[in-house]
């Protein structure tokens, strides 16, 4: 459930209120920016029109969040994550690619990372094992398919559905 | 009868919250989350865990990306109705609220009927007298024709004040039962009395349904459906269902005609949530 102050500012949002979405956009925005780098492949500039576009139909459709299918943040989280995957397979891969190179340093400027946010985190990036955080990316970064998963890593459709439940159990696990 | 222990363990809700799954799978789970609370706090943890994987790969933007965001922002007031309208047609439980604008409506209209009796009386009334040189037999035949109308109005006036007994009932609780993805318009509303159990339903916009099909009226009880009753939409407009002890849930499904021991949920058309404000 989300915190009644939370709760408050999304309720100003809501009614028009810039300021209260701004208290979201400095919540909210880094982990949003962050999931949007992996889906994109880093490249900054497609970020950066991701997560505008993101904010903007954030903002466009907060009318709409319905807090009894779930947080905010996993509403938004959806947001950015369609938002990327459509803005990615519109660009070609050819492209990305190109662009790839031009922006490896110009991205690590904001590459701040939030310590408040993410201790302990080598520590459970770790103990997921390759294999279930590599599925948990297909998935949810690269946006394939059981299928295709199952394709790429030659293995049987079944095998990939048991193995991402038990890489989402084991992440639960770790993450509570 | 759904397990809702084995729908958790099927790797539906891991596909769910990973967005794999069809459009068909998305409305099944929605549903399923709507209707049993084990499966609806198993997806909430796993929602849960991915947001906090994502929050490990949280990167500061560019300050700057704020202002461009923000000064591209249109305003909400000059969408407001619209928004507006989307959330509450995309709310699909809202519980308990106040009762007073269906019963107002309801005050209108029996007032509206109330008039419109008097005046087709006072209509008949001048007519008859102005005929009155005419023959005695059709004056009768008029007379009678303003008993019967003024009798079957008198009935109306009747099953109108039981029906707002039924909706201002202090005891009772108003459930909005909103449309799921199958008919995201729907609406039908469900009055319970809390100390009776009594349950009468307004059908609302269900559309009529498909030969061999009726609407069948669940109630959630303990995390398990429970038959209500069907629906006969070509009755009055409340109509009475089987009693049922404290529900968390109404659902509407279309099943065969004459009902189904379980419901078919990929055929839910609405549901709302008891909440019951102390």
């Amino acid at each position: 459930m989300d915190s009644p102050d939370l709760i408050q500012l999304i309720q100003h949002t809501q009614g028009g209120d810039r300021s209260a979405f701004s208290s979201l956009y400095d919540k909210f925005s880094p982990a949003l920016y962050g999931v949007i780098l992996k889906i994109v492949r880093k490249d900054i500039h497609v970020a950066e029109d991701c997560l505008q576009d993101t904010f903007v139909k954030i903002w466009k459709h907060i009318a709409t969040y319905d807090a009894h299918k779930g947080s905010i943040f996993t509403w938004m989280l959806t947001i950015a994550r369609n938002t990327a995957l459509d803005k990615l397979s519109s660009l070609n891969a050819k492209q990305i690619h190109s662009m790839d190179s031009a922006v490896g340093i110009e991205e690590t400027k904001y590459n701040t990372s939030l310590n408040t946010d993410t201790i302990g985190l080598s520590d459970i990036m770790n103990k997921l094992d390759a294999e279930h955080q590599s599925l948990i990316n297909m998935a949810y970064y690269q946006g394939m398919t059981q299928s295709e998963i199952a394709d790429q890593l030659g293995m049987p459709l079944g095998t990939i559905k048991t193995k991402i439940r038990a890489a989402m159990l084991m992440l639960r696990n770790l993450m509570t | 009868m759904i397990d809702p222990q084995a729908y958790i363990e099927s790797g539906k809700l891991e596909e769910y919250v990973l967005g794999l799954g069809s459009a068909d799978l998305m409305q099944e789970v929605e549903c399923m989350s709507r209707v049993f609370p084990d499966i609806k706090n198993e997806l909430l943890a796993l929602q849960l865990s991915l947001e906090k994987y994502a929050l490990q790969t949280a990167v500061i933007p560019n300050p700057e990306l704020k202002t461009k965001i923000f000064n591209s922002l249109v305003d909400a007031s000059t969408t407001n109705e619209t928004q507006d309208k989307s959330a509450e047609k995309s709310n699909p439980i809202i519980s308990a609220h106040t009762t007073s604008s269906s019963s107002d409506s309801l005050f209108k209209w029996l007032l509206a009927l109330l008039a419109l009796s008097i005046l087709i009386l006072f209509y008949l009334y001048f007519n008859k007298s102005s005929q009155f040189q005419k023959s005695m037999a059709e004056s009768v035949l008029k007379e009678t024709a303003a008993l019967q109308t003024a009798d079957s109005l008198s009935q109306v006036v009747t099953s109108l004040q039981s029906e707002i007994s039924i909706i201002n009932n202090p005891n009772g609780v108003a459930i909005k039962m909103a449309g799921t993805k199958l008919y995201p318009d729907g609406l039908a509303t469900i009055y319970w009395d809390k100390n009776t159990q009594t349950v009468h339903i307004n059908p609302g916009n269900l559309p009529v349904a498909p030969t061999g099909k009726q609407y069948q009226l669940w109630g959630i009880v303990d995390g398990k459906p429970v038959s209500l009753g069907l629906i006969d939409l070509t009755a009055a407009n409340l109509q009475s269902m089987s009693p049922v002890d404290n529900p968390s849930t109404f659902a509407v499904t279309l099943e065969p005609t004459g009902g189904n021991a379980s419901p078919t949920l990929d055929q839910m058309y609405v549901a709302g949530n008891v909440v019951l404000i102390q």
